[in-house]
């Protein structure tokens, strides 16, 4: 039987994503692209654990308006939307927040909810897809179907749907991660259930199945070793779709609720500003690039260097 | 043939379970589509009558077998004196904006279909083109263009790339409406016009993926012995261009197939930066006023769209690839192994 204590070392495996030990993969990362990719990461999550340190630092932080910096029709004074050495990014129109601090505590939420959700489906994904390729016979039927079923929901559709369920004092973070993560799990589940069909048909598991072993000790000695590549590399490669869906959803109003910062609402409520206030759109659009591109060109790069079968 | 049937007797399996989830959901959620009917002050005896009137006072699997019912006869709300009439194919009736959730959806869909089969013809031409044209010159300048916008395109979300071009195009360079729609009926050079910027967007970020599968494929299809004796038998390099591309026609049909299912994904983005009247924009309005048969309708359209196209890209399968047609097993007809997972919005909406 497995137990939540076997797929405990799944999120081990996951973890280990920043520093794969094989050297070849190591050296993949100093091409100058990666390393750049990977220093802006570093740079995205030492800012989501340290934003209010960070805020501080310019003397501010994302809940304070501040009135001074807005004209008479409430948007903000002075050169690009209110650059200036007091708010480095400016000052978000209408309220005059800090639109530094903004930006540098909207990668909280990106990055803990893209994060978190992608270690939900990746578990899910993980087990179902094992149990599925190891039992076969009917189990395997009814995860496939689950798939077909989780893949036939119009996420977004479904996403936006189920936000007028949540009470406003509702955790949204918390919410968005579970959304992402229950429907992030079909595409992992198909290759890693792929793969362990393959693997518990080599001589060495049948041998080791006809000795006796459990199917706990085929799970964690056997089958995870051998998908952990795959695992990982997909897992990466997901992940700035995450962080973006997050983002979809805040802009689209139904994901985290002011006064909580998100790249994504601060996009959102850039629209009724365009005119008056390009700069307001420009910093978190920036931020939410540069970072989900970082992710996506470490992803690439895991990728090419570990070279798993079943992901392109 | 058998396969076939069994092909859509699956579908219609995954969409019964889809619409008996989203049922339960949204009927055990606690909101009360009653009380905002039920006027100022509510008794309790007003509210009782609001729930009996609107189907509210069963249990949720009678009223999941009545919806489904409603679908094929329609359906009566209330009795006696005040009558609503839902005519078939009836999919609920919002008591907000009095109109059976049928009409609300008819009266959109063609604003959110205008905007996704002109994306996805779009992103099809110019994603195959700049794929086929990257992969005749691997590691070319065209190559390395094509490559370098297309990771880029994989990272820049839609909304992002939308709301520059609305800056870019519309604002500074007054080149296009910033938004709104026209009835293709009222002239389809204004149609088009307003078009254009959403068509754009959307196909820029999906034409990434296309360029980037042509791309790849085409530079196995060219290693390959059959392109090697082409050549040699003095083929010219754009018949043999024609015969790799020939190769790829499955998975770039099955690729289309799911882009137009999942339609309202992309569109639902779009019609918010361009303030277009789609069904996105009408799930996004009915969320907010907590419209519950508006937001089950669109769900159930949105699954039933990527349900049709999951299945008729299966059925499609063996007309394109004739091994199939004599009675060989497809690989697993999935695209989550076979394609980039890029966004988790693109592929599974």
């Amino acid at each position: 039987m497995m137990t939540t204590s076997d797929a405990l070392p799944v999120e081990a495996a996951a973890s280990t994503d920043e520093r794969p030990s094989r050297a070849p993969v190591w050296r993949s990362f100093l091409r100058p692209v990666p390393a750049t990719a990977a220093v802006v990461v570093v740079i995205s999550l030492l800012s989501a654990i340290f934003a209010s340190q960070l805020s501080a630092l310019s003397g501010n932080d994302p809940f304070t308006y501040h009135a001074d910096a807005l004209g008479p029709d409430t948007s903000p004074t002075g050169f690009f939307g209110g650059v200036s050495a007091e708010h480095w990014f400016g000052v978000e129109p209408g309220t005059g927040r800090d639109l530094f601090s903004l930006v540098v505590h909207g990668a909280r939420v990106s990055l803990l909810v893209g994060i978190a959700s992608t270690v939900l489906a990746t578990v899910i994904g993980v087990v179902l897809g094992i149990v599925a390729g190891a039992v076969g016979g009917i189990v395997e039927k009814l995860v496939d179907f689950a798939t077909d079923v989780t893949l036939g929901f119009p996420f977004l559709i479904f996403a936006i749907a189920l936000s007028a369920l949540f009470p406003l004092e509702a955790p949204r973070a918390l919410l968005l991660t579970l959304v992402i993560g229950m429907f992030g799990w079909p595409g992992i589940a198909r290759v890693v259930a792929a793969e362990t069909r393959v693997i518990v048909q080599q001589p060495y598991v049948v041998a080791s199945r006809v000795m006796g072993a459990r199917f706990g000790h085929l799970f964690r000695h056997q089958v995870l070793p051998n998908v952990a590549s795959t695992v990982i590399v997909y897992s990466c490669i997901s992940l700035p779709g995450r962080i973006s869906a997050e983002a979809t959803l805040s802009f689209l109003g139904v994901g985290v609720l002011p006064p909580t910062p998100s790249w994504g609402r601060s996009i959102g409520d850039a629209i009724s500003w365009l005119l008056v206030d390009p700069a307001f759109l420009l910093f978190p659009a920036a931020a939410l690039f540069v970072v989900t591109f970082s992710f996506n060109i470490l992803g690439d790069t895991l990728r090419d260097a570990l070279d798993p079968r079943g992901v392109r | 043939m058998a396969l076939s049937l069994q092909r859509v007797a699956r579908s219609l399996g995954v969409l019964l379970v889809v619409v008996g989830l989203t049922f339960a959901i949204f009927y055990v959620a606690p909101i009360d589509p009653a009380l905002r009917m039920c006027g100022k002050p509510c008794s309790p005896e007003d509210l009782e009558a609001a729930r009996g009137f609107m189907g509210f006072d069963k249990p949720w699997w009678v009223q999941l077998g009545t919806f489904l019912g409603a679908i094929v006869t329609g359906r009566t709300f209330g009795s006696a004196d005040v009558v609503v009439e839902c005519a078939a194919p009836c999919l609920g009736y919002s008591f907000q904006l009095h109109q059976p959730v049928t009409a609300l959806l008819a009266d959109r869909f063609p604003v959110s279909l205008s905007i996704a089969l002109g994306a996805v013809a779009l992103q099809a031409v110019f994603g195959i083109a700049a794929g086929a044209l990257a992969a005749r010159r691997q590691g070319g300048i065209l190559d390395r263009v094509v490559t370098g916008v297309s990771v880029i395109a994989a990272s820049a979300p839609a909304f992002v790339v939308g709301l520059l071009a609305v800056v870019v195009f519309a604002l500074r360079l007054d080149l296009l409406p910033s938004g709104g729609y026209e009835p293709f009926t009222e002239g389809p050079l204004e149609w088009a016009r307003h078009l254009v910027l959403p068509w754009a967007t959307l196909a820029f970020l999906n034409g990434a993926i296309y360029a980037r599968l042509v791309r790849s494929s085409m530079i196995e299809q060219l290693g390959l012995d059959y392109v090697r004796t082409a050549r040699a038998s003095g083929l010219s390099e754009r018949r043999i261009d024609r015969y790799a591309l020939r190769n790829l026609a499955l998975p770039l049909t099955t690729l289309i197939a799911l882009d137009i299912g999942a339609l309202l994904g992309g569109t639902v983005i779009t019609e918010r930066i361009f303030g277009q009247p789609g069904l996105g924009a009408l799930l996004l309005d009915a969320t907010s006023t907590a419209d519950l048969p508006v937001i089950v309708g669109t769900t159930l359209v949105g699954s039933l769209l990527i349900v049709l196209a999951n299945l008729s890209a299966d059925l499609a399968r063996p007309l394109l690839d004739r091994r199939l047609a004599r009675g060989g097993r497809s690989r697993r007809p999935s695209t989550a192994t076979t394609l980039p997972d890029q966004n988790p919005q693109e592929t599974t909406s």
